[in-house]
């Protein structure tokens, strides 16, 4: 674009900041991933883990956590050498990741005290409200009728859904 | 004579009511999951095969199968028409495709797109259906040790192919053993990872895991993007028909799709993705006009087009043949075949031959209610894309959420879902591909169970792997699979390196 003109300039202070964001990204999550299979590793010794020739339980997962340390090790020395570019910015509503993640939580921790019907009504009026912009009312009627078809609709396939305090 | 006889009976099979109505859902289903950008086949089929349940076995997998195959015919329409894929199966076909939109050609990209995703699909089952036997034949010589290689095989192929750094895949291979390892031990009734709870005592299903990472975390991807009005070219069913010259040139590339797709669908990894590439690139080298390719090239709709279906059919092939998965969708397959009791392997076509002839059928069946579906009412597919998105994205979370709780009625499974919801999601944003993670996840078992088998079987001997040529010719072509890019890279440079040398 014109603004950029060809001419934009970056402060070596934005630079150096830049840079640290990305190593310390690509750093993290190896290191992270190396903790992990450390944990792992450290749990499946734990079983018993008996021979080549008289292998036990312990056995198979041991070898995967020497996959997982090796694989996060050697990935972690990459990084420190020649640091990867870091994750994809964010998106410009990148807000609804967290809202959407809790309107599904609310589902979850709804669906066996309060029943199916509650619970999905409760969520899709989360969702339409965080995904786009309609009257409140709608939105609701839009929910209730999705929870009721959908439940009608899920009960001819056979699927038992919690009816919560409805007797039906 | 034999396969005849028993694609006859599938035929006769697959004319009954449920199955011909699961046929005619699935293809559907196919087609407008591939239209749309961010919900694929593998999403639509996770949500499915709970409801699957519910089916009888040859009905629920021509289901899942004819969403599958389906959605690489939907896939191009958005491709064509948008310049958005519907289907990453269909990235490539945006580079010529949409130009030919540009230059008033959409039905002729449109309808050399599905006549050569039906000739590559069609001759896709011809080719499964003399393959899968065969292979299914050769596959009673294996024993656990050739298991082994194959699943270490099909590990070391996927960790080269689904792109990226190598350590970075082993590291992904390795945290979907891991997962795969939670939960009651088989073969010594051992509880591992599970941490006194119930719930894990049972371990990951599949089901959770991939809604999650292909499913919601789609959805996710989709929410954080502004909504935007997407720009439809309309096409009139007169403009459909390409012109002798258009034809001419496309008969070419569609056979050397289908010849390029087919083989790529037996590799571990993202088969179909990687044969269009290969199709493409083909098509540019053998092409008399390559100048044209990026203009509206119709070799450039074509080849890909007919190779993503190509290689849909032939990922079938060690499914139904050896009961190995090497690609997510055909991962969900299994587990519906599972899920009703079927075992694919080399004794499918032995013990429930109904089930794979009704399988083969229905795809002859499907491929043609595809030609028939995707050509005339393409202005009803491309308008799914004008719904309200919120809708559309709620109502995709709401199926999800459902699907997920009816396989095992359980509210541990929905929160794996959303755990890898949020994992999908992160990885895509570190360009991660969630398939090599769903992989190890689906081969983990068989791999430890063939692993032990093997060492108690060879005394604890590993080089007892090496004597027996199957496992070892599967090994060797792994390892060189891994190795072979570097060092070919190595050799390049010490080339250059002598060049320089002697150039000065």
């Amino acid at each position: 674009m014109s603004e950029t003109g060809g001419s934009q300039k970056v402060s070596p202070k934005a630079r150096r900041r830049s840079l640290r964001g990305r190593v310390s990204w690509s750093i993290a999550v190896p290191l992270f991933v190396l903790g992990l299979g450390l944990l792992y590793t450290i749990g499946a010794v734990g079983y018993e883990v008996g021979t080549l020739a008289s292998p036990k339980a312990g056995l198979f997962p041991t070898l995967v956590g020497v996959l997982l340390l090796s694989a996060s090790g050697f990935r972690l020395c990459e990084e420190i050498a020649r640091p990867s570019p870091g994750p994809e910015p964010l998106g410009p509503a990148w807000w609804r990741v967290p809202a959407l993640c809790g309107a599904i939580g609310v589902f979850i921790f709804l669906l066996k005290p309060a029943g199916y019907l509650i619970a999905s009504t409760a969520m899709t009026v989360l969702l339409i409200t965080f995904l786009g912009r309609r009257r409140r009312w709608t939105v609701v009627g839009i929910a209730l009728a999705t929870a009721a078809v959908s439940y009608y609709f899920f009960s001819l396939l056979g699927v038992p859904l919690p009816s919560g305090p409805f007797p039906f | 004579m034999e396969s005849f006889s028993g694609l006859l009976n599938g035929f006769v099979f697959l004319v009954s009511p449920g199955n011909l109505i699961a046929l005619i859902a699935g293809v559907f289903l196919g087609t407008v999951v591939g239209v749309l950008p961010g919900l694929g086949p593998i999403g639509a089929m996770a949500i499915l095969l709970p409801v699957s349940f519910q089916m009888e076995a040859t009905a629920a997998l021509i289901l899942m199968a004819g969403i599958f195959y389906g959605a690489q015919y939907g896939g191009s329409t958005t491709s064509i028409l948008m310049n958005i894929p519907g289907e990453s199966t269909s990235v490539v076909t945006t580079i010529d495709g949409y130009q030919m939109t540009r230059r008033g050609r959409a039905g002729a990209a449109l309808t050399v797109s599905a006549v050569g995703s039906f000739i590559a699909g069609t001759i896709a089952v011809v080719l499964l259906m003399i393959f899968a036997p065969l292979l299914g034949q050769f596959a009673l010589r294996f024993g656990a040790p050739e298991y082994f290689a194959l699943t270490a095989f099909g590990l070391m192929v996927l960790s080269r192919l689904t792109g990226g750094e190598l350590a970075l895949s082993f590291l992904l291979v390795g945290i979907g053993l891991a997962l795969r390892t939670v939960g009651q031990e088989m073969m010594y009734s051992v509880s591992r990872f599970t941490f006194g709870s119930l719930d894990l005592w049972h371990g990951l299903e599949l089901t959770p895991v991939v809604v999650g990472l292909f499913g919601i975390a789609e959805v996710l991807i989709a929410a954080e993007e502004k909504e935007s009005v997407p720009q439809i070219s309309p096409v009139r069913l007169r403009e459909l028909l390409p012109t002798r010259r258009e034809w001419g040139r496309s008969i070419g590339p569609i056979l050397r799709g289908t010849a390029v797709g087919f083989p790529f669908g037996l590799i571990p990894g993202p088969a179909a993705i990687l044969s269009t590439f290969a199709s493409y690139a083909l098509e540019k080298r053998v092409s008399k006009h390559p100048e044209e390719f990026g203009k509206g090239a119709i070799e450039g709709v074509a080849g890909p087009e007919s190779a993503n279906n190509a290689a849909a059919g032939g990922t079938l092939v060690p499914l139904l043949s050896l009961g190995v998965p090497f690609a997510p969708p055909t991962a969900l397959l299994l587990g519906a075949f599972i899920i009703h009791g079927v075992q694919p392997g080399p004794l499918l076509l032995r013990e429930h031959p109904q089930v794979f002839w009704g399988l083969v059928a229905s795809m002859y069946a499907g491929n043609v209610m595809l030609l028939i579906l995707n050509l005339p009412l393409v202005g009803m597919f491309v308008s799914i894309l004008r719904l309200p998105r919120d809708l559309l994205l709620a109502f995709i979370v709401l199926v999800s959420v459902v699907g997920v709780y009816s396989v095992n009625n359980s509210v541990f499974d929905l929160g794996v879902m959303l755990v890898m919801s949020v994992a999908g999601y992160a990885m895509r944003k570190f360009r991660l591909s969630p398939a090599t993670l769903v992989l190890p996840l689906v081969i983990g078992t068989l791999m430890e169970e063939s692993l032990i088998r093997t060492l108690m079987l060879a005394r604890g001997e590993i080089s007892y792997l090496l004597t027996r040529p199957i496992a070892l010719c599967l090994l060797a072509i792994g390892a060189v699979t891994l190795i072979a890019p570097a060092a070919w890279r190595r050799l390049g440079r010490g080339a250059s390196k002598k060049e320089q040398r002697t150039g000065r």
